[in-house]
């Protein structure tokens, strides 16, 4: 099959281990339990050789038709929506799937893939090495994609993106097949998402056998998720008296206006349908990739 | 060799200058398979192979769309049926495409024209697009 000219938008950062062993790392205390998140923000502003060697690799993709979204940029928009945000009131109870702020830098930069890259130069002598790791994520299901690593040849400069670019040049072929082979796959047979669907019991009067025209509302769902996911492809992994969890839904990559999809768009048609039939339904948080709806709530 | 539609150009009016292949019992038959399979493409998977300024996502993009209209669009796509009114072989040489001959007939690539907009619009009109 040739390969396709529609290419996937990425975004780079730098790995945790990069950060970890460069002491971009802090503390957070999450009930009491001490969690250690990399402080993207502060080695992207301090450190010029990551800032130089994330420029180099979009630089690389770029010149292979692949579109850029920047790291920096998406958590810059972040912490200016967070800002803009601050003091208003959430309408959602508490019951929402919870939201890293990955997620937020994923639905901020509306990349397809994000690369994470890591290094290390080791000195001989007068010469210097690079090895090298980058691994290709989907910002939708977090799961891998492409992974390539190497090392690269002993080499007198000092320049490190410099070294970096010739070791990546080595097995870019390889690790760009791979990850435009999974983005072909998501043009034909959708991307995969995850929904959760939840009952709130506050009285009891609605739960997944409640009937609506003879109906179960667990088939109502069901069925419209199996009319409404490509090819109808997807894996219900949970189905009890409270609560449905569907995986790897595959929807299309755009919508009927040609608008990207991601989980929270597909989640909001099913909420109209339902809503149609004149069942109460709240929508969670969303990230791009999993989306809640909370039936029985409004 | 891949038998993928695929992009030649854009026209600026709508239209799309696609690259498809069909097959059929002689040359007739494979040209107008050529034809319905572009219509087709551009309809339901979209155009994502040849030059990369030209590609375009599917017109409809409803999962399972076919099924869903599916006594529509048999009509649409019948020997002959609507569907030619949006596709021609003006930009075709003669003698320019490939053939392969295979057991029942042949295989041939032909360059077509789809109006990419007459056709959304008219899916738009027949309720299968929103407008």
């Amino acid at each position: 099959m040739a390969q396709k000219a529609t290419r996937p938008r990425v975004m780079v950062r730098p790995a945790e281990t990069w950060c970890t062993e460069n002491g971009y790392m802090s503390v957070h205390e999450n009930h009491d339990i001490k969690e250690l998140i990399p402080d993207y923000q502060v080695a992207l502003q301090t450190n010029g050789d990551l800032t130089l060697v994330i420029s180099k690799i979009e630089s690389l993709m770029n010149d292979r038709g692949f579109r850029i979204s920047n790291f920096l940029q998406a958590i810059r928009g972040v912490k200016a929506q967070a800002a803009r945000n601050n003091g208003l009131t959430s309408k959602t109870t508490g019951n929402g799937i919870a939201v890293s702020f990955m997620d937020e830098i994923n639905n901020m930069a509306k990349a397809d893939v994000y690369f994470d890259v890591y290094w290390k130069v080791s000195k001989n002598g007068p010469k210097n090495t690079v090895s090298y790791t980058l691994s290709a994520y989907d910002t939708y299901t977090y799961n891998s994609i492409a992974s390539a690593s190497g090392t690269g040849s002993p080499s007198f400069t000092a320049e490190i993106p410099v070294l970096v670019e010739e070791a990546v040049m080595n097995n870019m072929d390889s690790f760009l097949e791979q990850l435009q082979g999974y983005f072909d796959d998501c043009i034909e047979n959708g991307r995969a998402i995850s929904l959760e669907i939840n009952t709130f019991d506050e009285d009891g009067s609605i739960d997944m056998e409640s009937l609506y025209d003879g109906r179960e509302l667990r088939e109502i769902i069901e069925d419209w998720i199996s009319d409404n996911s490509v090819n109808r492809s997807y894996n219900l992994v949970d189905d009890t008296e409270t609560a449905m969890v569907f995986q790897d839904v595959r929807i299309p990559l755009y919508d009927e206006r040609e608008r990207p999809m991601n989980a929270g768009i597909y989640a909001r048609s099913l909420r109209k349908y339902l809503e149609s039939l004149q069942i109460p339904v709240k929508q969670g948080n969303n990230t791009l990739g999993r989306c809640q709806l909370i039936i029985g709530q409004k | 060799m891949t038998y993928e539609t695929q992009c030649l150009g854009i026209e600026h009016d709508g239209s799309q200058t696609l690259l498809a292949w069909g097959e059929g019992k002689n040359r007739t038959d494979a040209e107008e398979q050529a034809k319905k399979n572009a219509v087709f493409d551009v309809i339901f998977k979209g155009i994502n192979s040849g030059k990369s300024e030209c590609t375009k996502p599917p017109l409809v993009n409803t999962p399972n769309a076919r099924q869903k209209y599916e006594d529509y669009f048999n009509t649409f796509f019948v020997d002959g049926g609507a569907y030619t009114t949006y596709v021609s072989m003006q930009d075709h040489k003669r003698r320019s495409g490939d053939k392969e001959h295979y057991q029942y007939g042949e295989k041939r690539s032909v360059t077509v024209r789809v109006m990419r907009s007459e056709l959304k619009k008219r899916l738009q009109n027949d309720g299968i697009l929103p407008k």
